[in-house]
Parts: structure tokens; C-alpha cells; sequence
């Protein structure tokens, strides 16, 4: 079990990473197994089973993808909404499982990212009132998150052992079945497989 | 596909939502069932499939395939459910800290898997009262579990009230239908 102070700015970035309102950043590859419906469709027809058993399996790998990417949010989130606030101190602490904090490292990770390619894009995206009036785009939105993230990722650095850190990414690797990799988040505390 | 893009709002109190955050928190019908009842099926299905004719395996491999494909929407679709509920009981419960009552707003189609997962638990504590050992701290327990079905009881009975039978109904028929796309938009909505 981990323990991480978070402030009240932090809180609320990760709140607004982890909402269940915003996972539609996870469907994206969605419509391409829309697409590979309507193949299954005309193979069916003919009985070419080799041809079916291939597109069901590439339907399974994105399906499988999908909902281990939902269950990491969901259970990040609900991680985040019981957390408890400190009034005096005005702090939230959080209570993470080892193995969830590793997945908040790379969900963060990933974020962070995103963050960054936004805040470059938009630096040089050529605004033509901009131009015409000499200003420079705002990005310190973008730069807030980025400082945001990074500082809950050096608290988080300062919790987690590298060791500790490959043992439990190898573990979740190796939980391939879908209940399985369930069992595995919602377990105990995997500090010392 | 109407039915499930309204939007319904139903009053509860405080009690009412600590329940509800709770079992959802805490929830013990686990939505991967299907999927491990599933991997158990197709397994006897493989020993039972060992020297059948090669059509029947075909058929039989297929509906396997199938079958699969079928599982994984469901748990899809039910993850993002229970997140978007979870979420509005939340959000509701902070914008109304000092009220005793608290709204929800819900899409229709949050409002039926709500229905459908408060009368899977009331069927699912039922059980468990029904099968309770006779010791002391179990009976507690059992009594404990009555009161809660009591209060999902009448959150069900408020959106019966809200819904209208004629409604619901519609929706079970619908529900069915729904591709996994068009769910989860209704599921992202903002009501």
C-alpha cells in the first residue's frame, strides 16, 4: 500500500483524467471493429473458417485492450474518490494498492505526454489574429497540466521501488485472461510477489 | 433508441446515496461472471467436440467464436455503466453537500442499467439471507442485508414512479438491440 499526498489542483487533474465521462479517448479503435464485421459478414457467408477465426481474434485483441484500459480508469477513479481530504492541511491522501500505483505511473506517463505534443502543437499552430496583432498563442493552460503531472509523478517516484515497479508491470503482463487481470487489481497488496 | 436518449431525475436522500456508493464501490456481482462461466463452457465444449464430424465443429467452433465476441461487449458496456453512474452519484452528491435530498439526473439508458443492477442485488442479497448460516454474527448480517433491500426496493420504486412501466419496457426490448457503439455514446452523454 502507498500512500501519496496529493494538493487540491492535482486531485482534480487526475479526477478529470480518470472520469468515466471522458473515456471515449478509449474507444477510438471502435470503428475499425465495426469494419471487421462486415468482413466476418462476407466470410461467413462462404464458411472460410480460417478467414473468421483471424478476424474474430483481431476483434478480441483490440475488445481485450479496451477493457483493460476501462478497468485500470475505473479503478484508479474509484481510488481517487476515496480519498480522504485533510481540512487543516488542505491535502488529500490517497490510499493506493501497489499495483494500482504502478498503473497510475503509466496512465500519468501517458497523459503527461499528451499534454506535451498538445502544448507544442498549439505553440506553433499560426493563428492569423494572432499574427496580425504580434501575440503568441496561450499555452499556459497546457504548461499547468504539465507541471501538475509531473510533480504527482516525482511524489509517486518517491514510493515506488524500480524493482518493485518490473515485478508488478511483469505481473500485469502476464495476466492475459480479462477475470483473471480483474482479480489481480482488485487482490491485496502485490508489494512482495 | 428515444427512450434511452431521455433524460430522468429522481430524488434521493443521503442515506439512499451512501448505499448506492457503496454497493457500487464494494460491488459483489462481478461483472467478469459471464466471461469465467464462458471460458468453463467452451472448454467442455472442446472435450465434447473431439471426433465429431468436421461440419458440426465447424458450426460448433463458430458459435464459440461468437458467443465470445458477445461476452466481451457485455463487459465493455457494463464497465462504462457502472463508471458513469458511479460518476453522477458522486458529482451529485458533491453539488448538494448541506441539502438532505439529492437529485441524480440520468439518461434513460444509466437509468436502466441502474434498475437492472439494483434488482440483480436485491436478488443477490435475498440469496444470501436465504442461505445465511444459523450463528449470531450471521442472522446480524442477514438483517443488516434486509434493511438495504429495503432502501433498494424503494429507490426501484422511484424510478418505476419516474420511468413509467410502458417505458421500461420498451427499453428491455430495445436493449437488446443496441450496438456497442451506439451504448456507449449514450453512455458519454452529458445530462
Amino acid at each position: 500500500m502507498k500512500q501519496i499526498k496529493l494538493n487540491i489542483e492535482e486531485m482534480k487533474l487526475l479526477v478529470s483524467l480518470f472520469s468515466p465521462i471522458n473515456f471515449s479517448r478509449l474507444y477510438m479503435k471502435i470503428e475499425g471493429l465495426e469494419g471487421i464485421s462486415n468482413s466476418l459478414d462476407k466470410y461467413l457467408n462462404n464458411s472460410n473458417y480460417s478467414k473468421i477465426t483471424k478476424l474474430f481474434e483481431e476483434k478480441k485483441v483490440i475488445k481485450e485492450k479496451i477493457i483493460k484500459n476501462q478497468l485500470n480508469h475505473l479503478t484508479l477513479y474509484e481510488v481517487l474518490i476515496k480519498a480522504k481530504y485533510n481540512k487543516d492541511e488542505k491535502y488529500y491522501l490517497l490510499e493506493i494498492k501497489n499495483q494500482l500505483a504502478v498503473l497510475l505511473v503509466e496512465s500519468i506517463t501517458f497523459a503527461l505526454k499528451r499534454v506535451v505534443i498538445q502544448k507544442e502543437k498549439k505553440k506553433n499552430e499560426v493563428d492569423f489574429m494572432n499574427y496580425l496583432n504580434n501575440r503568441k498563442n496561450d499555452i499556459s493552460g497546457f504548461e499547468n497540466q504539465e507541471n501538475l503531472y509531473s510533480s504527482i509523478l516525482n511524489k509517486i517516484e518517491k514510493e515506488i521501488k524500480l524493482d518493485e515497479l518490473y515485478k508488478i508491470n511483469k505481473s500485469l503482463d502476464d495476466k492475459k485472461s480479462i477475470d483473471v487481470y480483474s482479480e489481480y487489481l482488485e487482490g491485496g497488496d502485490y508489494a512482495c510477489i | 433508441m428515444r427512450v434511452f436518449k431521455d433524460i430522468y431525475n429522481i430524488n434521493i436522500d443521503k442515506k439512499e446515496n451512501s448505499i448506492l456508493l457503496d454497493i457500487f464501490l464494494n460491488n459483489k456481482i462481478n461483472i467478469y461472471n459471464n466471461y469465467k462461466h464462458f471460458k468453463k463452457d467452451s472448454k467442455a465444449e472442446e472435450i465434447s467436440r473431439k471426433g465429431a464430424g468436421e461440419k458440426l465443429h465447424f458450426t460448433a467452433a463458430l458459435d464459440l467464436l461468437i458467443k465470445e465476441d458477445n461476452v466481451t461487449n457485455i463487459i465493455i458496456k457494463k464497465q462504462q455503466a457502472k463508471g458513469s453512474i458511479l460518476e453522477i452519484l458522486v458529482k451529485s452528491r458533491s453539488e448538494r453537500k448541506d441539502k438532505e435530498t439529492i437529485k441524480i439526473t440520468l439518461p434513460g439508458i444509466l437509468i436502466y442499467e441502474l434498475y437492472l443492477f439494483l434488482t440483480e442485488n436485491i436478488l443477490f442479497l435475498e440469496d444470501l439471507i436465504k442461505n445465511a448460516d444459523d450463528d449470531v454474527a450471521s442472522k446480524n448480517k442477514a438483517i443488516k442485508n434486509k434493511e438495504i433491500i429495503e432502501i433498494l426496493k424503494d429507490i426501484n420504486n422511484k424510478i418505476y414512479k419516474e420511468v413509467s412501466l410502458k417505458n421500461l419496457y420498451e427499453m428491455k426490448v430495445d436493449y437488446v438491440n443496441l450496438k456497442l457503439k451506439e451504448y456507449l455514446d449514450l453512455c458519454l452523454q452529458e445530462p
